[in-house]
């Protein structure tokens, strides 16, 4: 494995770490990019990037982590492109570092949190993602309406309440604390009934949405063949807006066309726990595999 | 090395230092207009620490550079970019980090004074790679670990709050609760065992001879490290910005902290430096 610091000539100068396998490994597997989650810059939450990039190329995989403008080490943009299009066009700018570098032609898009989010967008209109590996994604499968995004914000905050004090495997942890007085009872309950009786007479959350159709927005996806992974943390909140979107049979809607979803109980948002992490990079790599070529009979 | 130079109003470069075995990611921001003959090398603190004071670093970096500092940062082996991983973790391992990226801001600018500025654990390295190799001219200790067993109970406890309070389910580990695990990193015995036999009173040497001791952390007071040094002969001063999250860990990507004004009062204190 080799890994190299680059710069890629895009926004404010945008810098990164490639990795690339070992010689004599198989060639033209897709290169996996890995986009920034939240703040955190490129190695990820508990290095989680550095940790997963270097287990895929063990495998054959080589892959970029990279800042973008104003994150990391990345230099700040001085135009005036919104970030949420900004993010979009250097992502794509760093594949198209990558193939004039390496000569590659296939791309894994692969993200936690807003990285999820951004991984899925960025597949919608480049052609050369050839999958996405979406970690606790949100916000991702209602298309851009702000107004729908601030209501289903309401709705999933709700849901979540609810999920994790009634039916998560942190339900009994969490009464404790409650019963203990480490955490408010009074919030616990706000949070599940006031929070949606003032959603639905103040017209916020509760209000009708207007139509939209997830799985449509996953299957621009799939219907060019990209491959489409949901992995979701049981504590974190894009379960509950999955969920909320696409119904309590989600994962199965999805897997009707070819999309697949896992969820790793007894993991937070950020995967903290040793075993979480082990577990969030085995399934990664396990999934990457489908992508090499099956041996020859 | 393999460089990669930013092109932004921002100069640095970003590069491996050494060979690929065991390469350190480093970051080196020339000085901006004048170069002063002194240059510094950040010393990042450990684990989660690290990542949410990523953004204070660099911007550390950048007012430095911008007061005519040239300045390198780097991360640790087994830390951020370089690499390894937890198993490269030692005190030892981290003192030779420290030559290296002092031997590599040398030939990137040729200065030819050296100084320091380590937070937390970083700090502690620093003081003692200084200490061993002796000629630093200046080093700043931000919050440095005193007592490695204090460090410890503070950092196992924050484990457990988080253990007590994030959505996190330690039951469910398939290999049981055998890991030593701290805040989203392993704990290695080896790493352990150096930190239980940490003491700042066994520094048998000045560290440098200018040193500023930045205190931000109430339950880690600094005054000893200052009596301690001015004993050793250095020219010590200490000062007190009181910040007690700084340190916290938070699950939230969006609560990163910066502090600006002990950024500042660094850069100010290089300044006043006699040259």
């Amino acid at each position: 494995m080799i890994e190299r610091a680059v710069q890629i000539k895009s926004g404010g100068g945008l810098v990164g770490i490639t990795t690339q396998p070992a010689e004599g490994g198989e060639q033209g597997l897709p290169t996996f990019v890995f986009l920034n989650a939240g703040l955190t810059h490129r190695v990820g939450p508990s290095r989680l990037h550095v940790r997963m990039a270097r287990a895929l190329a063990d495998q054959g995989f080589p892959s970029l982590r990279f800042d973008w403008s104003g994150l990391g080490d990345s230099g700040a943009r001085h135009d005036n492109m919104p970030v949420g299009e900004s993010i979009i066009a250097e992502t794509r700018e760093a594949m198209d570092f990558l193939t004039r570098t390496t000569g590659a032609q296939k791309f894994i898009l692969i993200g936690i949190c807003s990285g999820a989010t951004i991984s899925f967008l960025t597949a919608q209109q480049d052609e050369r993602a050839v999958g996405v590996a979406l970690i606790n994604a949100q916000s991702h499968l209602h298309g851009v309406s702000a107004d729908l995004g601030e209501a289903l914000r309401a709705r999933t905050m709700t849901r979540h309440s609810y999920r994790i004090a009634l039916r998560s495997s942190f339900r009994n942890k969490n009464w404790r604390k409650a019963l203990g007085g480490r955490i408010s009872i009074r919030g616990v309950l706000q949070s599940m009934f006031l929070a949606p009786i003032r959603a639905i007479f103040g017209g916020g959350g509760g209000a009708a949405l207007p139509a939209f159709d997830p799985v449509a927005e996953t299957r621009t996806l799939t219907d060019r063949g990209v491959r489409v992974l949901h992995l979701y943390s049981e504590g974190d909140e894009g379960l509950d807006y999955f969920q909320e979107v696409l119904g309590g049979k989600g994962a199965e809607r999805l897997a009707e066309i070819g999309a697949e979803t896992e969820v790793i109980l007894g993991a937070n948002h950020v995967f903290t726990l040793l075993w979480t992490q082990d577990r969030l990079s085995s399934a990664i790599c396990d999934w990457a595999r489908s992508f090499a070529k099956p041996p020859a009979a | 090395m393999s460089p990669a130079s930013h092109s932004a109003d921002e100069q640095m470069e970003a590069f491996f230092i050494g060979p690929a075995a065991n390469q350190l990611f480093a970051c080196y921001h020339p000085a901006q207009g004048q170069a002063n003959s002194l240059g510094f090398v950040l010393c990042a603190p450990l684990g989660q620490e690290a990542i949410q004071f990523h953004r204070s670093l660099r911007l550390l970096a950048r007012l430095l550079s911008e007061a005519g500092f040239p300045v390198l940062r780097f991360d640790f082996q087994g830390c951020g970019d370089s690499a390894g991983d937890q198993e490269n973790w030692s005190l030892k391992n981290w003192e030779q980090d420290v030559e290296r990226a002092l031997q590599a801001l040398k030939e990137k600018s040729g200065v030819t004074s050296l100084g320091l500025v380590g937070v937390r654990l970083g700090a502690t390295v620093a003081l003692a790679a200084a200490a061993a190799r002796g000629g630093v001219q200046a080093l700043v200790s931000w919050d440095a670990l005193l007592d490695g067993h204090e460090f410890l109970s503070e950092a196992r406890a924050q484990h457990q709050d988080m253990l007590a309070n994030a959505h996190v389910r330690v039951d469910m580990d398939p290999e049981g609760e055998a890991r030593s695990e701290l805040l989203g990193f392993a704990l290695p015995d080896n790493l352990v065992k150096e930190l239980e036999g940490l003491r700042s009173s066994d520094l048998a040497a000045s560290p440098a001879r200018q040193v500023l001791v930045m205190e931000s952390f109430p339950r880690f007071p600094q005054a000893g490290l200052h009596t301690g040094l001015e004993k050793l002969g250095a020219c010590v001063s200490l000062q007190n910005h009181e910040n007690e999250q700084l340190w916290a860990w938070t699950e939230d990507f969006a609560k990163v902290h910066i502090p600006r004004k002990i950024l500042e009062a660094i850069r100010a204190w290089a300044q006043e430096l006699p040259s």
